[in-house]
């Protein structure tokens, strides 16, 4: 028979190249899914364990930045309350260096 | 040692099912080829099972065939130490070889005549097709059960709670 010595190569080529072919395309497939997967019903109640999380957590940002307006406008009062002790010291200790001379207190 | 490679093996069987596969296949291959290698240091006549009844094969003589299958079961075999995505090699060097055999059986058939000649060609034509099949199919994505992804969750608002 004229074609069998031409069998043995050709289907050999053939099943490899078909062989690796389909291993490459498998081997991607596989890499693209990387994602684990999980069923339904688990997503669902951890999503919305996730999705309770994150609100609490939004709810605990909005209550700190309340807290830091107020932190705020209370340091900025104790400064102006600080800086009219200041200029009210100042001016006693010149009022006490005029009235006994020129012994002064540094503050 | 011998717990270490006990351990990888039977790591790689649980991770990766086509390396399991081609690990079988690479065990049957050199059981085989060794079959061959064995047969080929007696007089052909006292054989009476092909391809160890014959003195050469497309030209080769049956011990070089039979060295073949052993490297290529040992190549196989690789597969269980090698990463996954490197096995298209084997799975096609596999395939390349007991394809090739189904198409000696078949050739021998045509040729000699002999009645049912073709035989063997079922069974390593149907290896090939197997590897082919299994070439194809991607390793299965594992599951996270749903206790774990549970757990998970609860764990992640637990820690951002207790903080």
């Amino acid at each position: 028979v004229s074609w069998a010595p031409y069998l043995i190569p050709l289907v050999s080529a053939i099943v490899a190249f078909a062989a690796f072919y389909f291993a490459t395309q498998a081997s991607r497939s596989t890499a693209a899914s990387g994602v684990h997967a999980v069923d339904a019903e688990a997503y669902t109640r951890a999503s919305a364990i996730y999705e309770d999380t994150i609100t609490n957590l939004r709810a605990d940002i909005a209550a700190l930045r309340v807290e830091l307006t107020a932190a705020r406008a209370e340091i900025r009062e104790l400064r102006q309350s600080n800086n009219r002790m200041l200029v009210e010291l100042r001016r006693l200790g010149k009022q006490i260096d005029d009235d006994t001379g020129p012994q002064t207190t540094v503050l | 040692l011998r717990r270490t490679v006990v351990d990888v093996i039977i790591s790689r069987f649980k991770m990766s099912f086509r390396s399991a596969f081609l690990a079988l296949i690479g065990v049957v291959g050199i059981i085989y080829g060794s079959g061959i290698v064995v047969a080929s240091g007696y007089n052909p006549d006292m054989i009476h099972w092909w391809p160890g009844s014959v003195h050469r094969l497309a030209g080769m003589p049956i011990l070089t065939w039979g060295i073949i299958w052993c490297c290529v079961g040992s190549f196989m075999l690789g597969s269980l130490f090698s990463l996954p995505r490197w096995d298209r090699a084997q799975f096609a060097v596999a395939a390349a070889l007991n394809g090739c055999w189904a198409a000696l059986s078949i050739q021998r058939s045509v040729i000699s005549g002999e009645p049912g000649a073709w035989a063997p060609a079922a069974i390593y034509g149907g290896i090939a097709i197997a590897i082919l099949i299994i070439s194809a199919w991607p390793e299965p994505i594992p599951e996270i059960v749903t206790g774990e992804v549970i757990t998970r969750a609860e764990s992640a608002r637990d820690d951002w709670e207790g903080s």
